[in-house]
């Protein structure tokens, strides 16, 4: 055991570069190039991200898609199944499904886009308020959040739509929707601040002697926006998800409006006799509900603080 | 010929990068002989790790063992199934891992987690397994020799011997215990009172106290589940039993233990006290010093012949270091265990092990006997460390004088005086006030080096916080270039002043820079912050310091991301130098970086001290770092100051004990 242990010494030519050089071999990457150039190797993203924009410009312009008015019907084309004039078939009022259907885009993607911006919006202000001062002001809006978090969704939904019971603007059912949408980002926007708040790097801002809301606005808010951002992308399907929920419920847009919770809602009588007409408005609502989930998980992949580094 | 107990041939170790193979370890070969104590010694990405963990098969993520061989005992491990790797983990090969604060699991008890490694490896908790090299061949013993003490069979024991004892010393025993309450019997050894009660059995008060003395001492011998029947014998014997005697006493009592003795027995084994009460806490009653031990008794359950300690106390305080090292080497010659130490550090792994093995980028650059290696480095790599290693060198950094420094202007002779300065925290849930800082008064001289040094919990980053401006204290005052701290952070103009003039650095090089801020960027935020200059002059200014940090003006538009731990550390020193500061604060600034990059951090730091006539206030754990840095000293313990003085005189001639052992507890220091 006590043998004599041997002295081995390699050769010289190991390669001892200079310690700690700076090589600047790589290309520039910043966090956002970074976060692009591995969003971009995604297939999700891109399938997503090409039915989103098939889906945007059917809102924006639907007459590229369907010269059909599909307000006009016609009684006698009642009930008829795909053709070459109607593709996808007519209701039984004998409107084209087809131009209902892409029709219905705009209300359901601008439903969607303007609760998640607005949810967002106050989410972010409120979650960055109570994180960053903390303390009662905290406590306060903590509980706040909770009384709106514990009010159920639809039955709070369809009590404040029967006020607008008159109106047929998307915008009663837009602000009924971010009534109660602003609750979880900003329970996530009050975590994230939390966790950035204690990191070094705004003890060394501070230290420096910059104010707090520089702090705030030129460090703390840019560095915990990313799951917001992330989670509001995911939200933006089921937003419309909850569009047609209240639609099918005949509380959402009237009657007179073109929407995919109105057709299914519609739909639901004729069932046995011509299925295509449930089938076509639920599809577009899963596949744009698909689409949004899978963009905003593709985000949140490539933002994730855990792959950074 | 015996085998030896680990045999490495030409290890290559890849892991796959972007669909890369990028190799790890590079031909790498070593042995480690039964009971021998190896240490692998590199930087951070020298493979040192990635070989330890492919002699246990736990290579993280893509890593692979390419080629090469690793035999234990004379076993191929290379291809092995994962099966076999699980009866070879815990029982031949054991691993302390490097984080004992995520390494144990939060909802169970300490015990439990001890239990688990004793069931999981099938371990007999009646016989220790010991095994011995007789003329050159390893047998295993396993006989009643091994049996271990039970709880119930101490106590016994302890009351035998105090029956001996009196006996000896000529008193009846049966009178005395008639006398004595039969309830008391079974527990009379270790009862606090023993002295009083033998008294009134009628017992002489100096016998009884020295009666008392020696079950207490013999008592802290006989530890439960882990002494077996030869230790007791010996034990025994030490405390003037026969050797007969003894062993009837053993063949009688010690028939093995229970598994929570055993568990009991490991803790104590890995240096816990009340190993019995403290195997029923929880890791979060734990301190980082009881968990790493807690870590070791379940590395030990197995009683594997070879230990794999992973930077077991990178995580720790220098003296909790030393107890801990202190306890793996007893184990080492104790229990015949092997070791094999993984560490950055030359000092440790010169003072804690027989052979030393240096490794660079993947290679093996330089092994040998320990002492030869470290008296006599061949290699210009293991030079060029042992240069750097601050525990190894005795003397203070120096830098050719090249100041710029215009010494007409009067400047107070101290930058801050902290006078009498108490800060009291309270405790979450209750009323009672903690003392972090308690009572200091000290000075930081211009144009030196001052460095308060003391373990976790000691303060120090309280005071630091309080130099700052970022706490205030509860009592005393802080005096900065002769104002009140108070006046300061009232008045707007001073409070301006003050933050251009004191400038922190802090330890963590990965959560000091913002992330999303361009290099260039994050160096010229100072001067935006306090509206230094146009655009055009901040560029021509950032690009000076990068020069003065000797960084390439490219790093201008990179982000953080892309440094390495050095290089950050030098832009976070950037920043603090553009408001041309009169003082700055390194708060544990190097303490997280490799030995060659930290010694290139301080040398910078002391050429810009010579070359700007600038204040440091050096805030650390580290008194090796002190010794190359520093030219005075504060010393802190639990809040109190406990020394302060020249760094010379204080290294030379420490007058306090805690200071003492704070040296003495830097590894390697006493080698060369």
């Amino acid at each position: 055991m006590n043998s004599k242990i041997e002295h081995f010494v390699a050769d010289y030519d190991t390669n001892l570069s200079a310690v700690d050089q700076f090589t600047s071999d790589k290309k520039v990457t910043g966090l956002i190039q970074e976060a692009w150039s591995i969003i971009i190797r995604n297939p999700l993203f891109w399938v997503s991200s090409v039915i989103v924009l098939i889906l945007a410009s059917m809102a924006l312009f639907p007459g590229l898609w369907s010269q059909t008015d599909p307000l006009v019907c016609q009684i006698s084309d009642s009930n008829l199944s795909g053709s070459a004039i109607h593709p996808m078939g007519t209701t039984l009022q004998g409107c084209d499904v087809f131009a209902r259907v892409v029709y219905g885009a705009r209300p359901s993607l601008a439903i969607g886009v303007m609760t998640t911006v607005i949810g967002t919006l106050i989410g972010v202000i409120i979650g960055t308020i109570a994180g960053f001062f903390g303390g009662i002001l905290d406590s306060i809006l903590s509980r706040v959040i909770d009384v709106f978090y514990a009010i159920p969704f639809i039955l709070a939904a369809v009590a404040v739509l029967q006020l607008f019971q008159s109106s047929d603007s998307i915008w009663k059912v837009i602000f009924t929707l971010s009534l109660f949408a602003w609750t979880s980002p900003a329970r996530l926007m009050r975590s994230a601040v939390l966790g950035v708040k204690q990191q070094e790097f705004i003890t060394a801002s501070v230290a420096l002697g910059s104010s707090q809301f520089r702090n705030m606005f030129m460090h703390i808010l840019p560095n915990s926006i990313s799951p917001v951002i992330a989670t509001a992308t995911i939200n933006i399907g089921g937003y419309i998800v909850a569009e047609s929920t209240l639609s099918f419920l005949g509380l959402g847009l009237g009657s007179n409006s073109v929407s995919w919770g109105q057709d299914i809602a519609n739909a639901r009588d004729n069932l046995m006799t011509t299925p295509s007409m449930l089938l076509w408005p639920s599809l577009f609502l899963a596949v744009t509900t698909l689409s949004f989930i899978f963009l905003g998980d593709s985000i949140r992949d490539a933002l994730d603080p855990k792959g950074r580094r | 010929m015996v085998d030896s107990l680990l045999e490495v041939s030409d290890l290559y170790i890849d892991f796959t990068v972007d669909k890369k193979a990028v190799s790890a370890v590079q031909g790498v070969s070593f042995t480690v002989e039964h009971g021998q104590k190896v240490a692998i010694v590199g930087e951070s990405g020298s493979g040192k790790s990635t070989t330890a963990h492919s002699l246990i098969n736990l290579l993280p993520g893509t890593g692979r063992v390419k080629s090469g061989s690793i035999k234990l005992e004379g076993n191929e491990l290379v291809g092995t199934s994962f099966k076999k790797f699980i009866q070879i983990r815990g029982k031949k090969i054991g691993l302390v891992p490097q984080d004992p604060m995520s390494n144990l699991n939060p909802v169970y008890k300490i015990g439990n987690q001890i239990g688990e490694a004793l069931s999981a490896n099938n371990v007999d908790v009646d016989h220790d397994i010991i095994q011995k090299e007789i003329d050159g061949k390893v047998t295993i013993l396993h006989s009643d020799n091994e049996l271990f003490l039970g709880r119930g069979a101490r106590q016994k024991i302890e009351i035998e011997v105090l029956n001996i004892w009196l006996n000896e010393a000529n008193y009846n025993v049966d009178e005395v215990f008639g006398k004595i309450d039969i309830k008391l019997i079974d527990h009379l050894a270790l009862r606090r009172d023993l002295v009083n009660i033998l008294q009134s059995a009628g017992v002489l008060e100096s016998d009884a106290a020295d009666i008392h003395a020696r079950i207490k001492a013999l008592h802290a011998k006989l530890i439960v589940g882990s002494s077996i029947r030869l230790d007791v014998i010996k034990t025994l014997q030490k405390f003037s039993l026969s050797e007969v005697q003894a062993k009837q006493m053993v063949e009688k009592y010690v028939k093995g233990s229970t598994k929570v003795d055993r568990i009991a027995g490991l803790l104590s084994e890995a240096g816990l006290t009340h190993a019995g009460q403290r195997a029923k806490q929880y890791p979060h009653e734990f301190s980082g010093g009881m968990r790493q031990r807690a870590l070791i008794a379940m590395a030990l359950a197995a009683r594997p012949r070879l230990l794999i300690a992973d930077e077991p106390t990178s995580a720790l305080d220098v003296t909790v270091q030393k107890r801990i090292l202190d306890r793996i080497n007893r184990i080492n010659t104790t229990l015949g265990v092997a070791v094999l130490f993984i560490t950055h550090d030359l000092g440790l792994a010169a003072e804690y092990s027989d052979k030393l093995i240096v490794m660079h980028k993947g290679r093996i650059v330089e092994s040998g006997a320990s002492l030869e290696v470290l008296r006599n480095p061949r290699h210009p790599y293991t030079k060029e460390l042992m240069k750097a290693a601050p525990s190894l060198n005795a003397s203070r950094l120096v830098s050719e004088s090249n100041s710029q420094v215009d010494k007409s202007i009067q400047k107070s002779a101290n930058v801050f005086e902290f006078v009498n300065l108490t800060k009291k925290f309270k405790l979450p849930g209750t009323k009672k006030l903690f003392k972090a800082v308690d009572n200091i008064s000290f000075k930081v001289p211009r144009g030196k080096t001052t460095a308060i040094v003391g373990e976790s919990g000691s303060g120090k980053s309280t005071v630091a916080n309080m130099a700052l401006g970022l706490l205030t204290p509860t009592s005393g005052n802080i005096l900065f270039e002769s104002n009140s701290m108070k006046d300061i952070l009232q008045s707007k103009k001073l409070a301006k002043d003050f933050r251009i003039k004191v400038q922190p650095v802090f330890q963590n090089p990965y959560g000091s820079l913002d992330p999303l801020y361009s290099l260039g960027r994050a160096v010229a935020e100072p001067l935006e912050i306090h509206g230094v200059g146009d655009s055009e002059s901040r560029n021509q200014r950032v690009k000076e310091l990068l020069e003065l940090v000797q960084l390439p003006n490219d790093v201008i538009t990179r982000y953080p991301n892309e440094l390495s731990g050095g290089q950050r550390q030098r832009i976070a020193i950037a920043r603090a130098l553009a408001l041309n500061p009169e003082l700055i604060l390194l708060d544990e600034a190097v303490s997280a970086l490799d030995v060659l990059v930290q010694e290139q951090i301080l040398q910078l730091l002391n050429n810009l001290q010579k070359e700007l006539g600038l204040t440091y206030l050096f805030i650390t754990h580290d008194l090796a770092v002190v010794n190359i840095v520093a030219d005075d000293v504060i010393v802190m313990e639990s809040g109190k100051l406990v020394e302060q003085g020249k760094t010379v005189d204080i290294f030379k001639n420490p007058k306090q004990e805690y200071t003492q052992n704070l040296l003495d507890a830097i590894p390697g220091r006493n080698l060369i």
